[in-house]
């Protein structure tokens, strides 16, 4: 980073602070020309080493500044949402053919499974004429402004794993997630929210907080739950009793006496330590501001379907805006509920995937749309889809009667928007039986590779050493899918 | 080094790529290396030095071809000379490394930069001049250092120095003259007081001992007051803490449920290992293969914990060989990282890029580990478990409980056991009896055996009938009888044992689990039509009270043996209107099985009698058939048995019966246990896996340590046991070395290897080699005592600096790797706990147990599928040391994860430290925090009398150990009070803030309340978090 620039940055955070009305004096203004925020002191990682959250370069000019990623935990049926198949309904109740899969392994399904039709209805939408499920009204208006993949596969077939492999391109935990490599890569375009924010509605994803792991990159990397109970950001908000009035004083006299450390021993870490009580202290205002929907307008609040006083995928979709409003580079959303393994109504076909559509499908083309009005999409990259497929074949775990699909790695959909995506396409296509992927295969690491090269990095030069390996989100492998790029 | 492999060459190069195919644990590896030479020859030659002669040179020629020197360079491999005079652009060399021809060069690696195949092309097309005689130098790893025996350095120079207390500030002082650093002074007694507390601890001393430490003048007050610390027993704790994360130790299994796992035995275990000053050979042997010591100790198996605090998948669905193999896995990069600080996990799915470690040797190594039984069971249709093996740890009370219990139930079975001549009587007249009164079954062989839903049967030559082929999810079966027209009065249904089901029956569900839930049977009269027969007084030879559930008409209850009860069973159902019907007859016995769950029987024999009022035989089998054969054919064996039965039943001992009831259930229950390594008996066949993958397994092979280590070819190598004795062996040139960079990192916040994961030859050089050769080959020499280690290292001069940065040092070492002042950080995450806790007076200072549940915010912990919930802990136990707090790795305690713990997955063997916002945040507002700040509120009320000034003083000693200056008095106490001025026109908030109840004598409630303020802005300090 260049002397301008941190200068300049320097200025414009004194500038924040003036504007805050924080005004700590003398020592904010030492801190702020000293020290680093987000800082870590151990690291060999050159772009780690001084400011972490510093602006970076990207490799080439990025089409995506910002990433949106709606991970729909445990997997939607991609054969009632994305991919019609007319033959599957066709041989809807025959044996599924040996040769499909015979030598696949099944986390539920034994015997001879009997192939099961799309049991919901598709149209064409758009100029575009994307065929999308009728179960999807909203995201069928925006038709025109996505891109479905109907070839994407993985390696993993139970959740955790599957979610792990998503999310940070290994199937156990202990990887940086996409979000981490994002901000480690590119630093972040605010200074007092963290780069890397994960909201989850609901339930956690089966991969646990593991999926938004800074794994051996530094923690300052890691994903931010705002919570939906409590605290947004954990300890946020004072203790019981302790005003904003006392709470400045504290780091006030907490700096002050910091600063005379450091007079006496010159440790520079002290003025991170500065710096990091001031930035603190400004997280304590502006988080709760950007969670107060209360001053979004009324046709704001409908497109996205909120109910006021609860908290639901649409108040987290509103919130990712509202985030990325403010800077923030990779938001992560999980909803959960997708496993239509067809035991019961409440994980069925029939029963449960509509109920999961209604609560995920206006909020998520509403975020699109709502980018969109605001010139923001065109920058922001939107993802959504689950960890797998789900077989072309009636699971009927133990004599079920209930419709429901088991785990699928050989072949999904997901959809793009917006951040230099060619909108109004489909890429992809799977065989007669939706079972594995004919044309165009986008694996994980392709979609990784696909991703960081929108947002202008090259997958084999975002490298970290960790216990004297180089890695990489991609691993060894993965292509950019150029068909998906506009 | 010599290579192993078998395959052609050209076969490896070929075959590589698809090594890779599988999403293996190896990260690519990417070269680095810079060369900024200007001369053309010298960058092509500077080019094959980094990227072509690892494969290409004399020891190792790929492809025949060996670029060492320039005359073997034109030789050319076995097909092909690299350059093509008459054409260069044709060459076969640039045509590979542009990607033109095959094989791609570098093989396997990334394509050359566009910039140095330019520079080759260049060079090749103005005539290939090799300018130089000499031989390019393979960089061979034989000869890293790291690879080379640990010896004595020698002192070199040594200086006549005051500053020099011992052998370890000689080569501190003489790298500090080679970079023209100067050394610090030693620090100020106080700091020196808290840096050893801090670091030998890992908690603060108080006031009273720092005011004793400093006025103590005798000669040795520094090194007793060392020696104090090392004897105490939070010493132990401490470097427990550190080592946990060398043992990836959690409290949760990891992956989807993340449910809780016992394994609290095994940290004790490292605590009070370290506190009796283990040393760290038998540390190392018993963690690693303490079960295969000869007559080992439970404690000796509890520290083979070590290897099973590796994840276990438990989710709905998992393979479990993938899972078996995922934990060995882990179990030899986690070894191979802790102990050799080596990257052998790069070696899994191909040949070590850089390091002398090929894909053989991963998986000798792995080998080692491969003899365990596997590690997860399914229990319902697809419900995974742990499959342990578990072993039981009774804590010290309750081997008490056990030691006065367990003689006097003793005593009672003694006085059961003797043969007095009345007892035989007794026996005798008992076994009369029971063979009197004996029911004369006879098995009826089923014409045909028919079920509804699928089932299929072969009919057995005594009498019972097999279920084979599919076990439908309910089923029911009809069973045809010939009653060959004798009376009936009774008819009995035998469940039998069977190898060919699951778990060996008699149900078909896992652990040969059934269920009846009707039982029906039918007369077919002569005109074809059917009539029911009443049964009645059902009984069964187990859960008695169930039987009559199969005749009440309810699909819904029934009998069944439930889980882990897997014998032969018996029901016996009396037919008292039986008779009354005709010869001849032929019945049909029903059985249903609706339960659901496949929970059908697998083999059965029927039986009927004419006996009356015929009851199930409550006797188990083996009695059974004791009791009728003659004494004299009896054997030893089922004497005792029989009398043990007849013991069992007897009204004679009804009262010493009951007396064992009682005193059974005061023994202590729900012993502590966890889960330990076990071997096979019969070692598991290693085979590599191609590609790393266990679904492509390989040549097999057997376990040894890697090539480059084997200094004696023919020694055997067979199980932990030989890998954990070579582990520590005094030839093994890295675990000594690794084992003490680690804790001078501890002590100085870096190695003297940066890496402290990786010596391989990618790792930067040793700051200071002769150093870390110097502890190493000490540390060996004190017999592997970290007591010892740590005694010398902290009586230095070296770590008694003075830790005040200056300009110029900041300027030349920013990281003070030479160690020209003291070493200054922020404490690690569980250290920061600990101290708050001391420091507020609120510590709980016991010992090991189960760990504990601190305050933490609601809604952390809402794992899917998982009604696990964090309950916090109560009565101090919320007030442990930081290594007590339940590890969960999915949502590991968040304090420690905004203070850079790991998750604890897998092995974390440095924690990075940052410096961010969210820290600030914990520490302000958690809380957690500020319970503290109330009790050191009240430390400053209770334990100092008189002014503010004397109060804040003595809670700034509290924290720092030392006096504040003025300034910094005068800015607490202003602060404090403007904080008094505040609360005391805000009562409410004031008590809020000091906690109503809490209010303490002699001062009012703001003040109070001030000075809860004061301690949180204390508990905040850099200066209280952090060593210095």
């Amino acid at each position: 980073m260049n002397i301008r620039e941190e200068i300049l940055k320097a200025v414009t955070r004194r500038h924040f602070f003036h504007d805050c009305g924080v005004g700590l004096g003398a020592i904010g203004l030492t801190s702020l020309l000293n020290g680093s925020l987000w800082a870590s002191e151990v690291s060999d990682n050159p772009i780690v080493s001084d400011n972490p959250m510093g602006l970076k370069p990207s490799h080439f000019p990025a089409k995506a500044k910002r990433v949106v990623y709606m991970h729909m935990a445990g997997a939607p049926s991609q054969l009632e949402l994305f991919d019609y198949k007319p033959m599957l309904k066709k041989l809807n109740g025959t044996n599924c053919p040996d040769e499909l899969f015979k030598n696949d392994q099944f986390a539920f399904i034994r015997g001879v499974p009997k192939l099961l039709g799309p049991q919901h209805e598709f149209q064409k939408y758009g100029n575009s004429g994307q065929e999308i499920s009728t179960l999807l009204p909203h995201l069928s208006e925006i038709a025109d402004d996505i891109a479905i993949v109907r070839s994407m596969y993985t390696d993993q077939f139970n959740h955790a794993p599957a979610q792990l492999f998503m999310q940070t391109g290994f199937s156990q935990p202990g990887r940086p997630s996409m979000g981490s490599w994002l901000t480690y890569g590119l630093g972040s375009e605010n200074q007092d929210l963290p780069g890397f924010v994960v909201l989850v509605s609901e339930r956690q994803p089966d991969g646990g907080k593991s999926c938004w792991s800074s794994g051996f990159l530094p923690s300052v990397y890691q994903g931010v739950e705002f919570r939906s109970q409590g605290d947004p950001v954990l300890f946020v908000s004072n203790p019981e009793g302790v005003s904003d009035q006392t709470r400045k004083m504290s780091i006030d006299t907490i700096n002050q006496l910091n600063n005379e450390l450091f007079a006496s021993t010159g440790d520079p870490e002290i003025t991170t330590r500065i710096s990091q009580y001031e930035l603190a202290y400004k997280m304590q205002h502006s988080v709760p501001g950007l969670m107060d929907i209360s001053d979004e307008p009324q046709h704001i609040t409908d497109m996205y379907g909120i109910e006021p006083g609860k908290t639901s995928f649409a108040n987290n979709c509103l919130l990712t805006r509202r985030l990325l409003e403010r800077g923030v580079r990779f938001v992560q959303l999980y909803h959960w509920g997708w496993d239509s393994h067809g035991t019961g109504t409440g994980d069925d076909l029939m029963h449960s995937l509509p109920h999961r559509c209604r609560q995920c499908d206006q909020a998520s083309a509403a975020l699109v749309k709502d980018l969109k009005q605001r010139g923001m999409l065109e920058d922001t990259l939107v993802i959504w889809g689950g960890e797998f497929g789900r077989t072309p074949m009636n699971e009927e775990r133990n004599r079920s009667t209930f419709l429901g699909r088991d785990h699928h790695p050989h072949s999904y959909s997901i959809w793009l928007a917006g951040g230099g995506v060619k909108a109004g396409t489909t890429l992809g296509k799977t065989d007669d039986l939706g079972y594995k992927v004919a044309e165009d295969p986008v694996h994980v690491h392709d979609l990784h590779a696909t991703l960081l090269h929108l947002l202008g990095m090259d997958h084999k030069k975002l490298i970290y050493r960790f216990q004297g390996r180089d890695y990489r989100l991609t691993d060894v492998f993965g292509n950019v899918v150029e068909k998906l790029i506009a | 080094m010599k290579r192993l492999h078998t395959v052609s060459t050209y076969m490896l190069m070929v075959a590589l790529p698809l090594f890779c195919q599988t999403a293996c644990q190896t990260a690519f590896c990417q070269d680095t290396v810079n060369h900024n030479s200007n001369l053309a020859n010298a960058n092509v030659l500077a080019i094959f030095e980094t990227h072509c002669i690892q494969c290409h040179n004399t020891d190792f020629k790929q492809g025949g071809f060996d670029l060492s020197t320039p005359a073997s360079f034109f030789e050319g491999g076995e097909k092909l000379q690299p350059i093509n005079k008459e054409n260069p652009a044709e060459s076969p060399l640039l045509k590979m490394i542009k990607h033109e021809a095959e094989p791609f060069m570098p093989f396997g690696m990334d394509k050359l930069s566009d910039e140095d195949i330019k520079v080759i092309e260049d060079w090749i097309k103005s005539g290939a001049v090799w300018e130089s005689d000499a031989a390019l130098s393979n960089k061979d790893p034989k000869h890293h250092w790291a690879y080379q025996p640990v010896q004595y350095p020698g002192l070199g120079n040594v200086w006549s120095d005051t500053w020099i207390r011992n052998q370890i500030d000689v080569y501190i002082r003489f790298q500090l003259s080679k970079v023209g650093l100067n050394n610090s002074q030693d620090a100020s007694k106080e700091t020196l007081i808290r840096r050893l507390s801090l670091d030998l601890t890992g908690l603060p001393p108080d006031p009273v001992e720092v005011d004793n430490f400093v006025n103590d003048d005798s000669p040795h007050a520094y090194e007793n007051f060392v020696n104090r610390l090392l004897a105490s027993p939070h010493f132990g704790e401490r470097w427990a803490t550190h080592w946990l994360d060398l043992a990836r130790y959690a409290d949760s299994n990891g992956f989807e449920k993340d449910s809780q796992r016992e394994m609290w035995a095994y940290r004790d275990w490292v605590i009070d290992a370290i506190n009796s000053g283990m040393p760290f050979d038998q540390f190392t042997i018993e963690q690693i293969a303490g079960d295969l010591l000869p007559g080992s100790t439970l404690q000796q198996k509890v520290a083979t914990g070590y290897h099973r605090n590796t994840m276990l998948n438990l989710e709905g669905g998992v393979n479990q060989e993938e899972y078996r193999v995922a934990a060995v896995i882990d179990r030899t990069n986690t070894t191979a990282t802790v102990w050799l600080a080596t990257t052998m996990a790069c070696a899994q799915c191909h040949d070590h890029k850089f390091d002398p470690f090929i894909q053989e040797d991963y998986f000798s190594f792995f080998a080692f580990f491969n003899s365990t039984q596997k590690e997860i069971k399914q229990v319902e249709s697809f419900e995974a478990q742990s499959d342990g093996p578990f072993l039981a740890v009774p804590n010290a009370e309750q081997q008490k409980v056990n030691s006065e219990i367990t003689p006097q139930i003793e005593q009672l079975k003694a006085k059961m056991q003797l043969q007095t001549p009345s007892l035989i009587n007794a026996q005798k007249e008992w076994e009369q009896n029971v063979k009197q009164n004996a029911i004369d079954w006879q098995v009826v062989t089923p014409v045909t055996v028919t079920a509804e839903e699928g089932s299929q049967f072969d009919i057995q030559e005594d009498g019972s009938v097999l279920a084979v082929d599919e076990n439908p999810i309910t089923d029911t079966y009809h069973i045809e009888l010939n009653a060959d027209g004798k009376k009936i009065t009774g008819i009995r249904l035998e469940l039998l044992m069977d190898g060919s089901l699951p778990d060996g029956g008699p149900g078909r569900r896992q652990q040969g689990r059934f269920t009846l839930t009707e039982v029906s049977l039918n007369a077919i009269l002569e005109d074809a039509s059917h009539r029911e027969i009443q049964l009645i007084n059902p009984s069964a030879d187990w859960n008695n009270n169930s039987i009559r559930k199969t005749i009440d008409d309810d699909e819904n209850s029934g009998w069944g043996n439930g889980r882990e009860n897997q014998h032969n069973f018996e029901a016996v159902y009396q037919t008292p209107n039986l008779d009354l019907i005709s010869s001849n007859l032929k019945m049909i016995l029903t059985l249903k099985m609706k339960s659901g769950a496949g929970e059908t029987i697998g083999k059965f024999r029927v039986a009927v009698t004419a006996d009356e009022q015929p009851e199930a035989n409550q006797i188990p089998d083996d009695v059974w058939n004791t009791i009728h054969k003659n004494e004299t054919e009896r054997n030893h064996d089922e004497t005792a048995a029989l009398s043990g039965y007849f013991r069992s039943v007897t009204p004679l001992f009804a009262e010493e019966r009951k007396k064992i009831e009682q005193l059974q259930s005061q023994l202590p229950k729900n012993l502590p246990s966890l889960m330990v390594m076990q071997e096979l008996e019969q070692p598991r066949d290693t085979r590599i896996f191609k590609g790393g993958s266990y679904l492509q397994p390989g040549e097999s092979v057997n376990p040894k340590i890697p090539a480059i280590f084997r200094a004696e070819q023919n020694q055997q190598w067979k199980t932990r046991l030989d890998l954990a004795r070579w582990l520590v062996d005094e030839q093994n040139p890295l675990t000594a070395r690794v084992f003490v960079n680690r804790i001078w990192e501890q002590l100085f916040g870096y190695g003297i290897v940066e890496t402290t994961e990786d010596f391989g030859t990618r790792s930067p050089e040793p700051v200071n080699q002769k150093l870390l050769d110097f502890l190493a080959y000490r540390f060996m020499e004190d017999h592997w005592s970290l007591k010892s280690l740590l005694y010398l290292i902290v009586t230095s001069s070296a770590y008694r600096q003075d830790s005040a940065i200056t300009p110029e040092k900041l300027e030349a070492d920013p990281k003070n790797r030479y160690l020209s002042r003291g070493a200054s950080y922020r404490l690690r995450g569980e250290f920061i706990r600990d101290n708050g806790l001391k420091i507020s007076g609120l510590l709980n200072a016991k010992i090991g147990g189960p760990s504990v549940f601190p305050y933490q915010p609601d809604g952390i912990w809402n794992m899917p599928y998982s009604s696990d919930q964090w309950v916090e802990s109560k009565n101090g136990d919320q007030f442990r040391r930081g290594l007590y707090t339940h590890w969960q790795r999915t949502a590991t305690y968040p304090m420690y994860v905004n203070f850079d713990a790991p998750s604890r997955e897998t092995v974390c063997t440095h924690r990075i430290r940052t410096n961010t916002p969210l820290q600030a945040l914990n520490l302000l507002n958690d809380p957690a925090f500020f319970v503290m700040a109330q009790g050191l509120a009240k430390r400053m009320i209770e334990e100092m009398d008189g002014s503010v000034e004397d109060r804040l003083t003595y809670g700034f000693r509290v924290c720092t150990s030392r006096y504040p200056s003025e300034t910094e008095l005068q800015k607490l106490i202003a602060y404090y009070e403007k904080q008094l001025a505040y609360y005391e026109d805000h009562q409410n908030e004031a008590l809020s803030v000091i906690k109503e109840k809490a209010q303490a004598e002699g001062v009012s409630t703001p003040q109070h309340a001030a000075y809860v303020m004061a301690s949180n802005v204390l508990l905040n300090l850099h200066e209280t978090i952090s060593k210095r």
